[in-house]
């Protein structure tokens, strides 16, 4: 297969989970279309012929790319804005309460520690993958991610009278 | 809520349109063509002699700038505290818990639990590979909260103590300032109980195996990882401590170290045991040789962790509590 092929299939394997990362922290969608573009765009001025690089890579170029473009606060105000419209859409009476608290409960988190989540759980990537996009190694991510799971769960654990009162109307 | 349910609730947040599986957009498919039809810039690798080269003079730049040679980073356990050195003891773990209990009945403590934990802790949170990657936590962490579930704590960045190999990044945060400040709105802080337990021994043996959840598998490291959360969200009355000293010494392989001075100098007494959940560690409760207070928790690794790149014995995290008569620091 030739170097152009290769790029190809890359590009077409990886698009959506790309502009997918771009969207989950730019809250304009054609903005988000366009940078998914310059990231490929780096990856094909950037790439070493038969030494493919794979998709953390690719997320971290974008990282670097939503960075230079958008000044933090824009971009932290956005992915808030987004996760609330998002929480709102899903909360339904009985489960609006824990949304609320899961929200709240993250935005409590530092950047970094939110970073990790999110490549974790929206991403899917392993604390490997995770360590490449952040450019730091897989044991400190697992630390992270431990505290901050230890963190969020309590938080999420319906309060003791919540749970009784269930109880009760079951009964 | 475990793990799985944490997983579904953050995945359920997420806020990207484009769906996993969309086809892919012909104006996407366009502008690959431009950039590809674009004469490339390559990036070629450099000869590595070029690189050596480069690095010399990177190293020569900042010998002439410094007066020094620059210096790999330290190893992650060359940056953790040492670990306390304990003297033995003549006396055993009962007559050392009997002699707290007597001091603790001289009365040094609240005279009703508190909702309230002020700790002044050490956190490691390792980096095998870089040190300039390993997050060091001194923090002063203050839990207040009520019986309607509300709350806060405040995490602010502490002052260095004293104890040998105690170390920070001189790029840390300055001493005092704000970490973190959570809030808590009525019904929102969770916790097993709205209740301190009784002070009696049965009553803090129940409590702490069901923080645990260890059930009949329950050992002195679990007593000890139990007081850790107990600790962490109360101050307890001196009867009450008295009760948990006399679950950690009647629980199966609890282990007399000796006594010590902890991290602020304080004469204590070390009894550890290896938690259920955590076999890889020691946990150690620092009993005060004058108050018989528990002053603190301190976690050992008892075997090299090559993830975290640090030996045996190398400190991973310590708590201290009854602090808030440190003069540096004022509540």
């Amino acid at each position: 297969m030739t170097d152009d092929a290769d790029f190809v299939e890359l590009f077409r394997e990886h698009y959506n989970a790309v502009r997918r990362f771009i969207e989950r922290r730019v809250s304009d969608r054609e903005a988000a279309a366009d940078l998914t573009m310059d990231c490929f765009e780096i990856a094909w001025t950037k790439r070493v012929p038969g030494e493919p690089f794979g998709l953390p890579w690719i997320y971290r170029t974008a990282r670097n790319l939503i960075a230079n473009e958008y000044r933090r606060r824009e971009r932290e105000g956005a992915l808030w804005t987004h996760i609330e419209t998002q929480a709102r859409t899903l909360a339904s009476e009985s489960t609006g309460v824990m949304v609320e608290r899961l929200v709240d409960a993250v935005r409590g988190l530092s950047e970094g520690d939110r970073e990790v989540l999110w490549l974790t759980y929206w991403e899917e990537l392993s604390a490997a993958d995770v360590a490449v996009v952040l450019d730091t190694n897989p044991g400190a991510v697992w630390t992270r991610l431990n505290r901050v799971r230890a963190r969020l769960r309590p938080l999420l654990t319906a309060p003791e009278a919540e749970r009784e009162g269930a109880a009760d109307e079951r009964r | 809520m475990n793990d799985d349910e944490l997983g579904r609730a953050l995945r359920a947040l997420d806020p990207a349109r484009t769906p996993a599986d969309s086809p892919l957009p012909l104006d996407a498919e366009r502008r690959l063509r431009e950039i590809m039809d674009r004469p490339p810039v390559r990036r070629r690798r450099r000869p590595a002699v070029f690189i050596t080269a480069a690095a010399a003079a990177v190293v020569v730049v900042l010998t002439i700038l410094t007066g020094v040679f620059w210096m790999p980073a330290p190893p992650a356990s060359a940056l953790t505290p040492d670990p306390l050195s304990y003297r033995e003891l003549s006396a055993g773990l009962d007559a050392v818990v009997a002699d707290a209990q007597r001091r603790l009945a001289d009365g040094h403590g609240p005279e009703e639990p508190e909702r309230r934990s002020l700790s002044l802790g050490w956190y490691f949170s390792g980096s095998p590979d870089d040190a300039a990657d390993t997050v060091f936590r001194r923090e002063w962490v203050d839990l207040h909260w009520n019986a309607d579930l509300s709350g806060a704590i405040v995490t602010t960045a502490a002052e260095a103590t004293n104890a040998a190999g105690d170390t920070v990044p001189a790029d840390g945060p300055a001493p005092g300032t704000l970490v973190s400040e959570l809030t808590f709105v009525p019904g929102q802080y969770s916790t097993l109980s709205v209740d301190a337990p009784a002070p009696t021994r049965e009553a803090m043996r129940d409590r702490l195996i069901a923080s645990t959840g260890v059930g009949d598998a329950f050992t002195a490291g679990d007593a000890v990882n139990g007081i850790r959360r107990l600790l962490g969200e109360w101050t307890l009355t001196d009867a009450q401590e008295g009760a948990l000293l006399q679950v950690v010494a009647d629980a199966p392989r609890a282990h007399l170290l000796g006594e010590t001075e902890d991290r602020l100098g304080r004469d204590v007494v070390g009894i550890s045991g290896v938690p259920s959940a955590a076999p890889g560690y020691d946990l150690t409760l620092l009993v005060s040789r004058d108050t018989g207070r528990i002053y603190g928790v301190e976690s050992t690794l008892r075997d090299d962790d090559p993830s975290l790149g640090l030996p045996g014995g190398s400190v991973t995290e310590y708590t201290l509590w009854n602090v808030d008569d440190r003069k540096d620091h004022s509540t």
